[in-house]
This record gives C-alpha cells, sequence and structure tokens, in this order.
C-alpha cells in the first residue's frame, strides 16, 4: 500500500505531492502539534517522569486497541472490548488476593502463581470471543449490534460473579508479586522502564508479525478488503473472522490482568468505556472503520496521542470539559483526514 | 442454510430456558419477585409477627418496589445489599428492586411498571434528584406512598405530598467531615504532614463525575468548612475521576508527575477514588513502609478500613449502608401500613417532619472497628 503511494505521489504535482504527504503523515503532525502546545503552555512538562507515566498509562490501552485493530481491519467494531477486560481484572483479582489480606474472598485457598489466574482469563474470554465470532460469521448479525449484546451479557456475568464473591465491594488487597507485575519497573541508568511498556511493545511486535508477516494477517486485509474477493480467491472466511475475534479476546484478558494489578483493585465498573477509547484511537491513527485498512504503527500512535491528551490536559489544569471538546475536536480532525485519503484512493 | 436455522432454534431455546431459570432463582435477591398472593400472605405474616423490634403491624400487607439509580454503583451496592439484609432479618416479605441503570428515563418507566404490578409502597433513590416532582405525581395518581433515599429532591417537592419523605445522608456534611479530618490532623501533627516546612498544607482534590449533584455537594462542603475553620491550605489542583478507582490513579499519577513531593494531602471524594490514589502513591515511592502521603476518602468501604487500621490510609467519612437500609425500610413498612406517625416504633426521628437523616462519622485508625462492624451487617 506505501508503495502505490509513492508511486503515485512521483506522478503528481507538488502541491498535489505536499498534499499526499500531509494526508499520509497528518497523525504524526497532530501528536507533535500537541505536544509542542503542551510544552510551550507548561514547559515542565517534558521530562522523562513524564513520558514514562504517560507510557506507562497508555500500554495496557494500546494492549486492548490492539484487539479492537483486527476486528476494526475485517470491518467489524466490537463494543465489547471494556468489559471483557473488566471480566479479566475481576476473576484476576479475585484469585490473587494477598494469602494473608483480612478480607480474602477464597479464604483457604492456596497462594496460585500469578500465571494460572491469568490463563483463566485467557480462557473464559476466549469462550466470549468464540461466541462472539459465530454471530458475526455464521449468523450474519451486524458487528455493532452483536458486540452491542455481548457488552450487555459481559457485564451482566461479571456482575453477577463480583456480587456473589465480594457482595459488590471492590477487590484490593492484591499479591504484591501480581500487582508489581505491572507497577514495577527496572532501571537503565537513571531511567525507569516500568515491566507493563515492556508488555506493550512485546505485543505490539507479535501483532506487526501477525498483520504482515502471517497468511492469517493476509487474508484478514483480504476479508476486510473486499470479502467476496476473498472468498472467491479460497480465503475461508469464517475461520479468519474466528481467529481474530479470539486473538483480540485473548489481548482483552492479558489488558484486564494488568489493568487491575496497576489500579491494586477491580470493581465491575472495571473497563468501562474502555471500547469507545480504543476504537477512538485506532481510528485517530488511521484505522479505517470501513475495513481492510490499518497499521500497527497507526494504532500505536493513535493511543499515545489520546494518552498525551489526556494527561496533559490534567497536567496544565484544564478545565474538564473543555478536555471533552478537545477531545472530540480530535478524533474529528483525524477521522476527517482519513476520510479525504479514503477518497483519494478510489 | 438448514444448518443455521437450526442453530437460531437452539439459541432461542437457550435463551428462554437461562430467562426461566434466572426469573426463580432471582427472587430472593428481589429483582424479580412475583406478586403477593393471597397464598402466601398467612406464611409472612406468621413471619413478621415473630420479630419484636419491626415496626407496627396493622394488618396491610407491605409490598415494596425498591429501585436503586445504577446497580454498577458500589456503595449503593452496600445498601441494596443492607435492604436484602434487614428485609431477610425481618422475616421477609415481598418486594421488587429494580435498577435505574444510571438513566432517569429508564428508572421512570420502571416505577410506572413497578406500580402497575401493584406494590403499595415505593422506595425511590433517583438517578436525578430534580426528577422528584415527576416521581411525587406518579406516586399521588396511585395513591401510595414514596421514600426517597440517597439522593434528596428539592423540599418544596417533599412538601407537595403528605405521603412522601427522605431518608439519606448529606453530601455537603461529607465533605465537611473531611475538611474536619484534614484539620485535625494538620492540627495534632504538623511537623509530620508539612513536608516542606513552610506551615502551608498543599493537597489536592480528587471529584466524582462533573455536574452529579453528590460531587459537586462534597466538594462545596470541603471547601466551605475548610475556609470556615481557617486552616492553612493550598490547593495545588483538583480533577474529576469519575468516582473510579482507574481514573483516579491515572489523574493522581499526572500530578504525581507535575508536583512529586510537593503534594502534602490528596483528597477524594469517595472510597473507589482513594483506592486509585493509595496505588499511585504507593508505586511511585510516595507511599512506603516508613512514610506515607495521607489519602482521605468518603464512605469507610471495608477495603478503606483495612488500609487506614495498617496506616496506609489517613481517614474516610462513614456513611453507613445499613443503618440506610433499615430507616428506608421501616419507614417503607410504616408507611404501607398507613400509621400516623411513620417513624413509630423505630430508631429514627423526623427532622422538618419530612427527613431521617443517617449520622456520619469520621473514621481514623482510632475508631475504624466502627467502620467495619456498619458493614460487615450489610453483607
Amino acid at each position: 500500500m506505501d508503495k502505490k503511494v509513492v508511486e503515485r505521489t512521483n506522478t503528481l504535482g507538488s502541491s498535489q505531492r505536499a498534499r499526499q504527504f500531509f494526508m499520509q503523515y497528518a497523525i504524526y503532525l497532530v501528536l507533535f502539534c500537541v505536544i509542542l502546545v503542551i510544552v510551550f503552555m507548561e514547559p515542565t512538562f517534558l521530562s522523562v517522569r513524564n513520558i514514562t507515566f504517560i507510557l506507562q498509562q497508555a500500554a495496557t490501552k494500546l494492549i486492548i486497541a490492539l484487539g479492537v485493530a483486527g476486528i476494526l481491519v475485517l470491518g467489524g467494531t466490537d463494543l465489547s472490548s471494556g468489559r471483557m477486560v473488566g471480566l479479566a481484572g475481576i476473576i484476576c483479582a479475585s484469585l490473587l488476593q494477598d494469602p494473608t489480606y483480612s478480607l480474602r474472598i477464597y479464604a483457604t485457598m492456596p497462594q496460585l502463581a500469578p500465571i494460572l489466574p491469568l490463563l483463566l482469563a485467557v480462557v473464559i474470554c476466549i469462550i466470549f470471543s468464540i461466541g462472539h465470532s459465530i454471530l458475526v460469521s455464521v449468523l450474519r448479525i451486524a458487528p455493532f449490534i452483536a458486540s452491542l449484546g455481548m457488552q450487555m451479557i459481559v457485564y451482566g456475568c461479571m456482575s453477577l460473579y463480583f456480587d456473589a464473591a465480594s457482595h459488590s465491594s471492590p477487590i484490593g488487597g492484591l499479591d504484591p508479586r501480581y500487582t508489581n507485575l505491572a507497577q514495577g519497573s527496572f532501571y537503565i541508568g537513571d531511567i525507569r522502564i516500568p515491566y507493563i511498556v515492556i508488555y506493550a511493545i512485546i505485543a505490539a511486535v507479535l501483532f506487526w508479525v501477525l498483520w504482515n508477516r502471517t497468511r492469517l494477517g493476509r487474508n484478514m486485509f483480504a476479508v476486510g478488503g473486499n470479502q467476496e474477493a476473498a472468498i472467491v480467491s479460497g480465503v475461508n472466511v469464517k475461520v479468519v473472522i474466528l481467529l481474530i475475534y479470539l486473538i483480540a479476546g485473548a489481548s482483552y484478558a492479558l489488558a484486564g490482568f494488568l489493568d487491575a494489578a496497576r489500579t491494586g483493585s477491580a470493581t465491575n465498573a472495571l473497563g468501562d468505556g474502555y471500547e469507545l477509547d480504543a476504537i477512538a484511537a485506532c481510528v485517530v491513527g488511521g484505522v479505517s472503520m470501513r475495513g481492510g485498512v490499518g497499521k500497527i504503527s497507526g494504532v500505536v500512535i493513535g493511543v499515545l496521542i489520546f494518552q498525551v491528551i489526556n494527561y496533559g490536559l490534567v497536567y496544565m489544569n484544564v478545565n474538564t470539559y473543555v478536555q471533552y471538546i478537545i477531545k472530540g475536536m480530535i478524533i474529528i480532525f483525524a477521522i476527517a483526514v482519513d476520510t479525504q485519503k479514503y477518497i483519494k484512493k478510489r | 442454510m438448514k444448518l443455521k436455522k437450526l442453530l437460531a432454534l437452539l439459541l432461542a431455546m437457550v435463551l428462554c430456558f437461562s430467562v426461566a431459570a434466572c426469573s426463580q432463582s432471582t427472587s430472593d435477591t428481589g429483582t424479580d419477585t412475583s406478586a403477593p398472593s393471597t397464598d402466601d400472605t398467612q406464611n409472612t405474616e406468621e413471619d413478621t409477627s415473630e420479630t419484636a423490634d419491626a415496626p407496627a403491624d396493622s394488618g396491610v400487607e407491605p409490598y415494596l418496589g425498591i429501585t436503586i439509580f445504577d446497580y454498577s454503583n458500589n456503595f449503593v451496592g452496600y445498601i441494596r445489599n443492607g435492604i436484602d439484609y434487614y428485609i431477610d432479618e425481618l422475616g421477609g416479605m415481598e418486594y421488587l428492586m429494580v435498577d435505574g441503570e444510571n438513566n432517569q428515563a429508564t428508572q421512570t418507566e420502571r416505577i410506572d411498571t413497578m406500580i402497575s404490578r401493584g406494590v403499595n409502597v415505593l422506595a425511590v433513590n433517583p438517578v436525578d434528584s430534580s426528577a422528584g416532582e415527576t416521581i411525587v405525581a406518579k406516586a399521588k395518581e396511585a395513591d401510595i406512598p414514596v421514600v426517597f433515599f440517597n439522593r434528596m429532591p428539592p423540599i418544596e417537592v417533599l412538601n407537595s405530598y403528605d405521603k412522601c419523605w427522605y431518608v439519606g445522608l448529606d453530601s455537603v456534611t461529607e465533605g465537611a467531615l473531611q475538611a474536619d479530618l484534614l484539620n485535625e490532623a494538620w492540627t495534632n501533627d504538623q511537623a509530620t504532614w508539612d513536608v516542606n516546612g513552610d506551615g502551608v498544607l498543599q493537597y489536592v482534590l480528587v471529584m466524582g463525575t462533573p455536574g452529579h449533584s453528590d460531587a459537586e455537594d462534597r466538594a462545596n462542603g470541603f471547601h466551605d468548612r475548610l475556609a470556615e475553620l481557617g486552616t492553612p491550605v493550598e490547593e495545588l489542583a483538583s480533577e474529576y475521576a469519575n468516582w473510579s478507582t482507574a481514573d483516579a490513579n491515572e489523574v493522581v499519577e499526572t500530578w504525581i508527575g507535575r508536583y512529586g513531593n510537593q503534594i502534602e494531602m490528596v483528597v477524594c471524594s469517595n472510597d473507589a477514588m482513594a483506592l486509585g490514589a493509595v496505588e499511585a502513591l504507593r508505586s511511585n515511592g510516595l507511599i512506603t513502609d516508613t512514610s506515607i502521603v495521607p489519602v482521605m476518602g468518603v464512605n469507610a468501604l471495608p477495603e478503606v478500613s483495612e488500609l487506614i487500621s495498617s496506616g496506609v490510609m489517613l481517614g474516610t467519612v462513614l456513611t453507613s449502608p445499613y443503618d440506610s437500609a433499615r430507616a428506608i425500610v421501616d419507614l417503607c413498612i410504616n408507611a404501607a401500613n398507613g400509621e400516623e406517625d411513620v417513624t413509630a416504633g423505630t430508631d429514627w426521628t423526623l427532622e422538618d417532619g419530612k427527613i431521617v437523616r443517617i449520622p456520619e462519622t469520621t473514621i481514623t485508625v482510632d475508631n475504624v472497628d466502627v467502620a467495619v462492624e456498619h458493614y460487615k451487617t450489610a453483607n
């Protein structure tokens, strides 16, 4: 796709070339401008500590967005991701409380290795994802509606468990071995590198390989670009959809596991609204809601833009209501650019 | 094609079964109990007569219609549990409990549904306290009493109907009590909390949801009382975090990025956010085994009591959910029975003939047991 753009730009006039360039890199420009404005207004913003915090806060959101991005590329959407994160978070938190904590839910249970609840959460999320993909691929329910239904079902299940396990009380007192996985960090010289950022980088690399170097990745773009053509050329659409949803489910589970550890407690409000943040970040990063178009680097930049804005606006003490307006304008701007690009390509 | 139809049929059947199964099993949580039939009235009457401390019974079987503003709100979840528990303790009675889903339109529709199901008293925790008038109009039309709780409609609305009361806490007082806590900590131990030694307490304030009456009231109560006390303070920043642990965690982390160890205290408008604040401070080395940046909340949730007794958190304000639940149910029973005095035979007293106030208490390490006790019974 990049090659095509380059070939085309060569045959265009200079003003059009500039326009193409702008379209291609608009998103980086946005990130740059946002940082510039914040630094201009609040020079102390540009510190290693702030950058570390932003990366740290963006980590779980990136993992969710990577999962959602695959579904968007298929031409679908997923409104259930936030609740799936919450479900995974509650499961992991309830099973990983400190054995000495007086309000421990499973008081007599032996101390578990953090990996076990994570695996359980992955399995449960994958089961929901399999059901979800069947709704979309076999029953042909519009992805928006299917995922809205799944969102409610997952929320209901999670709340039932939460109510039964802890009487709707926040699940806290988490095992330090578990919280350390998300809150801990190591040092390179003076620079603190949180573990959670490393997980996010690993996830991004794995997703990049999946999207760009595997047959599943190629098929995913084929299905999203033109499903009929994909069928004709022998792609098993249902299997592709199943696998992409399954991978998304696993990434939600991982994000939930980390998010509960990061905040040190979990309730059934965990993950509320994450789905729209994730979709918005993907779209801002150039993943088209029409399917078939998207890059991992775009998703990463999209998530970072949102986190820089979130962090920066609070940092600058901007009025909360004004924050909403700014975020809304950035989403619209990004989608406007995305739409222009789409028209150009046709 | 055939397979698809079969699958659809199968799904439909699963759905039917699960609905049937759920409506049977939820009768004890009260989400969908059937209307009182004449058969089991006898049974319940027997039960209630056994409990001595229950409000007076004049023979009308109370059938409560309760609505909570949002089931996913943790604190109101305790009131919900408390109501279930207390009704059980009284020997059981018929009641419906429904979720307002944090949407006034939905809640109003469900109040209609409950009225047509034949409830003879309403207990309403409104999504939006300004919807009180509409709800009172509906109760008036059906000629049934209504007890509001947790969010107070304007006093004129309460006065507009003789069978209308309010049970609740006062968000302004809760904010004021936080200011008292802050002031007490400052006067008792200025040397510890004034980290930079400038004689002024630098704090940050994490508030609830923007435009939410509880959020504004707690913040205002806090600010007003602080001004009244004249404690030397400086508010470095304040921000809304939507009552959410994860949001508060990020907001506080951002402030750590900006102010670092200039932050001498973190005041949160509820305990869920305080938990997020504690975690942010802890993971950045501002709360350690030897020193803390004091955090305070409101509610005294068991999680927080745990942190207070281990010295990680400074304090909180107890808003007893069990007392609220008891008062709501007591008033409902008396109102359904048509008692002249709605508080007859109960522990509660009416203010202005309309309002039952549940007392709030500040909780520190010295009296944390009190808080633990109030939540124990609610579970």
